[in-house]
């Protein structure tokens, strides 16, 4: 990979042994938080799950930056990383019976969110509605397969291109497609509900 | 979409998707949509699935993460460390004394033909394995005193005994009363039978015939009495 934005950091970490979120660490910490917690909250669909898929994703980056040898982009890397440990973690959540998505409220909804502002939507929503219409689709991803979210979060909450997907996720560009037509097929299928009420009324 | 599509519709899929992602026209989709309801109507669905699954907040990581991390980092920095000072540890060759006094255990030789007979034929080494293992009874004690003393399991029970003999006493005497009632009643008087009343200790003392009527009424109890008196 040529051209890496993340090339001088990641170099600079590899430098040094990782003791704490200091120098090149912190800047590259700071640079990656709010995509590895996004990805992480929007696969496990909850903060608790989301907080320590991240931190273990963090863990798993600092601890191997060392090995990274740029064969693709950092950033591709720190995404499957993050994507991994998601769902892992919500595998193992899973397993030990706890609830795989936690409806929001004061406990579970994340610190801080950036305005909500969609286009698309043909009238104003409400932010009771809005935060209604939010829990339906999170729910709605919560139940596809591992693989199908992934792919969902990665396309339509982290905006990456097709390339950039089918690098993280380490599949082909065939792939990306086939896997994103099924998600869709699943997707409708779990959006009906709400795409009849919040569209067809 | 639950309906079964056409194959042509089904190639487009993918393109029709990134259609509704991009919003730019697609002249292969747009013309196909225009033909086909089925398709125009995923496209729009299409379009409206994407505007929900882009609409979703983008989440801000807590400032909690940081604390986790660095954690994180420092278990893993002194779990490093750890391992680092166990591989640094200078290699340090085992005295020949140590292979001498250490005699590993060895399998014993029986192992060896224990498996080939699994790998040759296992459902029949199972059988033989486990058949061999079976636990080898003992004949209880008792068993040889039956044998020794055959007929004392024969040994009737006293009582019972007592109680035949009266019952067959009963049985003669009413036999012989109905004979004489039947006699006295006979329109034509003829010469009865001399009616005599014996007395006796045992009923072995007994006239052999009334003996037999006994021995036949009690199904032979009256002789298996006689006999263990005799051998005992
Ligand atoms: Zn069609």
């Amino acid at each position: 990979m040529k051209s890496d934005p993340d090339r001088e950091l990641v170099e600079a970490c590899q430098a040094t042994a990782p003791t704490g979120l200091e120098g090149a660490f912190r800047r590259l910490y700071d640079q990656y938080k709010d995509r590895v917690y996004n990805v992480c909250f929007r696969i496990t669909g909850n903060a608790t799950d989301a907080l320590d898929a991240s931190q273990e994703t963090f863990g798993i980056m600092f601890r191997k930056i060392a090995e990274f040898r740029f064969e693709s982009k950092f950033s591709s890397w720190v995404y499957r990383i993050a994507v991994n440990a998601a769902i892992d973690h919500k595998r193992r959540a899973a397993a030990r019976w706890l609830p795989s998505f936690e409806p929001q409220n004061e406990h579970t909804r994340p610190a801080a969110r950036a305005d909500l502002r969609d286009e698309r939507t043909e009238a104003p929503l409400s932010a009771a509605t809005r935060h209604e219409l939010e829990a339906e689709i999170q729910a709605a991803i919560s139940r596809l397969s591992p693989k199908l979210r992934a792919i969902v979060v990665l396309r339509y909450v982290e905006n990456l291109s097709y390339d950039e997907i089918a690098e993280a996720l380490q599949i082909s560009l065939g792939t990306v497609k086939s896997r994103l037509s099924r998600a869709h097929e699943a997707l409708d299928r779990e959006l009906t509900p709400v795409l009849d009420r919040h569209f067809l009324r | 979409m639950s309906e079964r599509r056409d194959p042509a519709c089904e190639s487009l899929r993918p393109a029709l998707i990134q259609r509704a992602e991009v919003g730019a026209p697609d002249p292969a989709v747009d013309a196909h949509a225009a033909g086909c309801g089925t398709c125009r109507r995923e496209l729009e669905r299409a379009v409206r699935r994407v505007g929900l699954a882009r609409s979703l907040a983008r989440v801000v990581a807590p400032r909690q993460l940081d604390g986790l991390v660095v954690a994180a980092l420092q278990a893993g920095a002194r779990q490093e460390r750890a391992v680092r000072a166990v591989l640094d540890l200078p290699d340090v060759a085992a005295p020949r004394e140590l292979a001498e006094r250490v005699e590993g255990p060895r399998a014993p030789r029986v192992l060896e033909r224990l498996v080939s007979e699994d790998l040759a034929d296992p459902s029949k080494a199972v059988v033989r394995r486990y058949a061999s293992r079976l636990e080898r009874l003992r004949a209880p004690a008792d068993l040889a005193d039956r044998l020794r003393t055959p007929r004392q399991h024969r040994r009737v029970v006293p009582a019972l005994l007592a109680s035949l003999l009266v019952g067959a006493g009963v049985l003669l005497l009413v036999g012989v009363l109905v004979l004489t009632a039947e006699r006295d009643r006979a329109p034509t008087a003829a010469p009865g039978p001399v009616l005599v009343v014996e007395r006796a200790a045992s009923i072995h003392d007994l006239d052999p015939a009334a003996s037999l009527l006994a021995s036949g009424l009690t199904g032979g109890l009256v002789d298996a009495d006689r006999l263990s008196r005799e051998g005992s």
